[in-house]
């Protein structure tokens, strides 16, 4: 049994038990012998019972009273019941009980009327009328045998001493009076009373006719001594009325010795009766005059215990409802708040089968599909997020640069080959816009660039080759970009680019040495028999010939045999353009390597000017000294035949070191005076057999390039403003990325390729 | 004639003057056929209240109550016997008289007044209390007498009132005296 339902039934019984010591009050008030006697206690039992009742219910408000002051949830609404419960139920027991009060106080006053009063002890005074008259008779009768007794007349009379048994105080009188003529029996026979007794004045029995006989009290006796007689109603006997005549007995005895005689009657048995019944009205009616406030308050009283009954049962009812309609709600309420702060786990008791019960279960099914929703959502971000984690593992894997931009144009995700192509410092270029990436690293610029280009254009996909110039050297990238479809979050590009520097370097090298080398080859063969050709011609025709021809044909095998020296100088040329790049490079001094080539060109020719401004801060260059010493060479020698045609030769040989970001260059600047080289020319100086010259292999510009490419460095050729063209070289300072020893794929790929 | 002697007597200022209660005058008791019996002298005062409630036909129930005690050494005294009588006062309205009634020993008596009936009430004669075989010869006993009204014999409805009002308070302080065996 729940607790709720035992209590209910405890209240049930302890005021069904109140309800039932209430109507035995009622009814002991109303002169009932059954409760009359435990009045008393009904009374202690009610008042003990309200004032459980009202400690109940104080504990009750004190309890409200304390949600209340917590503000706990369905304190006011349990309030609000509980006042409309007790305003409904208080107010009708209130009107019933004044009016109630009233009309037991009318219904009592009503008991008493004037007229009743009246009739009754009329009637009293009518019993007691024909009593007296019955009295008077007596009277006169007792009156004659107080005569006769001592009248010796009247035959044998005799008073037999011996029969009496009289009482321990007895007075024996010493002298005693004569003796009563007639026998008490015998008179009481004829006389029809029911007891005679002979007494002394100061009564003592002499005779009597009953052995213990009521004796006349003190105020009769004083009364008799007066000569006075003596007549009353006596109610001694057995609830019978009886007739009490005292007189004197004339003529004997004086004073104490005087002698009197008592006589008891009975009253015939209807009048009995009726003077009874009207002595009990009588009585009764005065009984309740006299009671007549006590009852009243004795009523009320009642009625203020079963008031005060049904307002305390009304209130605890109230109590009780009102917590029981609140108290689901109010589980409501804390389950609602758990929810709102997140706690799905809340499963509130259902314990009934009403509307409340309905609602509640019905919060519970809400709170476990939050929860089981809850679950879901948390596993399949869960998931997103593993597969997240998964694809950035992969495309952080990845030697293709990949980077996304959103529509507003800012970098969301780098990976961090994009980061290691672009020369980003740290690993994530994430984070920032496009335009703050160009800024930040320049040599980004063609790539930014090409991107806003492609972005601004919207082109859905694009590819792109961009050649970015950084500070360790011209690199080559192949851009692929593509627009991210509006079902992705942020909508945007994704840009994948791969360094392709290496791999397009390796297959022209590739492609010009496989030229270099079979070119070399086919003109190496036939150059070797015409040579030998001219030589036997001339040893064969020398000596036959006349003088004047042998001149001639000594100048012609000369030029034929000059001619194929030249070109043969000209094939190894070309065969050590062809000739695989060597990997052995070591830290050099550039300064020292720049002195070392100039001195060879120091002469005291006077037009030759060579000036050199070197930095004294320059770090040393990873690279293979014999390769620079034949770029110098080429330069220079480029230098000097530029200004043959001119009065003086200047040459001006410069070196500084180039800071930006967290990379280091060495420019190496050889500038001349010569007639510069035209515009239309600048871009292909570089390209095998494009020359100016009237002579020269060719090559010369080509072979600087090839090495300095080889080196990581760029090379290039602008006109001087005031005159004269200068050779710019830069070197990185750290090994450059195509040459750094298996760092990357691509370096590694464009490696095996250049092999 | 003997109702202006009545009306007179009750009439009469002097019962009014005294406080009412009950006070015992004296008390001893006897041994008799190896009995103990209590004689005692008591002197009724009933209160307005009383009397006007005992002449609308309300009877009044006294109890008199005797105890035999022994004193015991740091307790409250033992008591070793008790009797009570009961008795009643009432006022029977056709004879005009008053009646008093031990209802313990079933007799009655009817008095002409009230004075008279308040002696027989508290005239206590004879009163058996325990048989010497059942006391200790060597020990002191102490006899203890009192007599009060007996509220709960009141009808129901002045029942409440009589237990908060001094007017129904009619009681006698308790009467000690050694017994002498």
């Amino acid at each position: 049994m729940k607790p709720r339902t035992r209590l209910l039934l405890a209240i049930a019984l302890l005021g069904s038990l109140l309800l039932g010591s209430l109507m035995m009050m009622s009814d002991a008030l109303q002169n009932s012998e059954r409760f009359g006697s435990i009045y008393s206690l009904l009374l202690v039992v009610n008042t003990a019972g309200l004032l459980f009742f009202a400690v109940i219910i104080g504990v009750n408000i004190r309890r409200l009273w304390r949600e209340l002051a917590a503000a706990a949830p369905g304190a006011r609404l349990k309030r609000r019941m509980t006042l409309m419960f007790a305003g409904v139920a208080v107010p009708p027991l209130l009107i019933v009980y004044g009016f109630s009060v009233d009309v037991v106080r009318r219904g009592i006053d009503n008991w008493f009327d004037v007229n009743i009063e009246e009739a009754l002890s009329n009637a009293l005074d009518l019993s007691r009328a024909s009593l007296d008259l019955r009295m008077r008779e007596l009277l006169k009768q007792t009156q004659q045998l107080a005569e006769s007794l001592y009248q010796p007349a009247r035959g044998s009379v005799r008073l037999n001493f011996e029969d009496l048994d009289l009482p321990d105080n007895t007075i024996v009188v010493n002298e005693p009076p004569p003796v009563p003529a007639v026998d008490l029996d015998e008179l009481r026979h004829t006389s029809g009373a029911e007891e005679l007794t002979l007494l002394t004045a100061k009564g003592a029995v002499v005779a009597s006719t009953e052995l213990s006989p009521t004796l006349p009290s003190e105020t009769v006796l004083l009364q008799l001594r007066q000569k006075e007689n003596y007549i009353g109603l006596d109610p001694v006997r057995d609830d019978r009325l009886s007739i009490r005549i005292v007189v004197n007995v004339p003529g004997v005895g004086i004073g104490s010795d005087a002698r009197i005689l008592q006589a008891l009657y009975p009253v015939a048995g209807r009048m009995t009766a009726m003077a009874g019944k009207a002595e009990q009205a009588f009585v009764k009616y005065k009984e309740l005059a006299y009671l007549r406030t006590q009852l009243k308050i004795g009523f009320i009283l009642t009625l203020t215990l079963v008031l005060l009954f049904s307002l305390l049962g009304a209130v605890w009812l109230a109590f009780y409802s009102a917590e029981n309609l609140a108290a689901p709600i109010r589980d409501l309420v804390q389950g609602t708040r758990a929810v709102a702060t997140g706690d799905y786990g809340t499963i509130l008791p259902v314990d009934r089968r009403d509307d409340m019960g309905v609602l509640v279960e019905s919060f519970n099914e809400m709170t476990r599909r939050l929860a089981a929703a809850r679950d879901e959502a948390r596993e399949s971000r869960a998931e997103v997020e593993a597969q997240r984690l998964y694809l950035e593992a992969v495309v952080g894997r990845l030697s293709t640069g990949v980077l996304t931009i959103d529509s507003g144009l800012q970098v969301r995700t780098a990976n961090a080959a994009a980061a290691h192509i672009l020369g980003v410092p740290g690993t994530r270029p994430g984070g920032g816009s496009l335009e703050d990436l160009g800024r930040q690293l320049p040599h980004t610029g063609p790539f930014v660039d090409s991107l806003l280009r492609h972005l601004h254009a919207g082109d859905r996909e694009w590819q792109e080759q961009i050649t970015l110039f950084g500070l360790s050297g011209r690199q080559l990238l192949m851009c692929r970009g593509a627009l991210l479809t509006a079902a992705h979050e942020h909508g945007g590009h994704v840009i994948v680019f791969d360094d392709v520097t290496a791999l397009v370097q390796g297959q022209r090298d590739a492609a010009w040495s496989e030229v270099a080398r079979r070119l070399a080859h086919e003109i190496k063969n036939p150059l070797t028999p015409i040579q030998l050709a001219a030589e036997r011609l001339r040893l064969k025709y020398l000596r036959t010939l006349p003088a004047a021809e042998t001149e001639t044909l000594e100048r012609l095998t000369t030029t034929i045999i000059q001619q194929v020296e030249t070109m043969k100088g000209m094939v190894n040329t070309f065969s050590d353009y062809a000739r695989n790049p060597t990997a052995d490079h070591e830290p050099i001094n550039l300064n020292r390597l720049i002195d070392e080539v100039l001195d060879l060109y120091r002469s005291d020719d006077p037009r030759m000017t060579l000036a050199a401004e070197l930095a004294s801060d320059l770090p040393p260059v990873h690279a293979d000294p014999n390769r620079l010493r034949q770029v110098m060479n080429n330069l220079i020698s480029n230098a000097i035949e530029a200004q043959a045609d001119q009065p003086r030769c200047r040459i001006k040989v410069a070196t500084r070191l180039l800071r930006e970001a967290d990379t280091a260059a060495v420019e190496l600047r050889i500038m001349d005076r010569g007639p510069g080289i035209a515009p239309e020319m600048l871009s292909q100086v570089f390209e095998p057999y494009v020359s100016s010259k009237p002579k020269g292999t060719g090559l010369g510009l080509p072979i600087v390039k090839k090495i300095i490419e080889e080196h990581g460095g760029r090379v290039w050729v602008e006109n001087n403003p005031d005159g004269g063209a200068t050779a710019v070289i830069r070197l990185p300072v750290s090994v450059p990325a195509a040459l750094r020893p298996a760092t990357s794929p691509a370096a590694g790929s464009a490696r095996s390729n250049a092999a | 004639m003997l109702c202006l002697l009545l009306a007179a007597q009750i009439a009469s200022p002097a019962h009014a003057i005294a406080e009412p209660g009950i006070v015992i005058e004296s008390a001893s008791a006897r041994i008799e056929h190896d009995i103990y019996l209590v004689d005692a002298r008591l002197h009724y005062e009933l209160s307005d209240e009383a009397r006007q409630a005992l002449e609308s036909g309300i009877p009044l129930t006294f109890a008199v109550e005797v105890e035999l005690l022994r004193q015991r050494p740091y307790l409250w005294d033992a008591v070793v016997a008790d009797s009570r009588h009961w008795l009643r006062l009432e006022y029977h309205a056709l004879s005009r008289s008053y009646l008093v009634s031990n209802l313990t020993i079933k007799t009655r008596h009817s008095f002409p007044q009230l004075r008279e009936a308040l002696e027989a009430l508290g005239t206590i004669r004879d009163m058996a209390v325990v048989e010497r075989k059942l006391l200790d010869a060597d020990t002191p006993y102490q006899a203890r007498l009192s007599a009060r009204l007996d509220i709960e014999s009141l009808p129901a409805p002045l029942r409440p009132a009589a237990y908060f009002e001094s007017a129904w308070r009619i009681k006698s302080p308790p009467y000690r005296w050694t017994l002498t065996p």
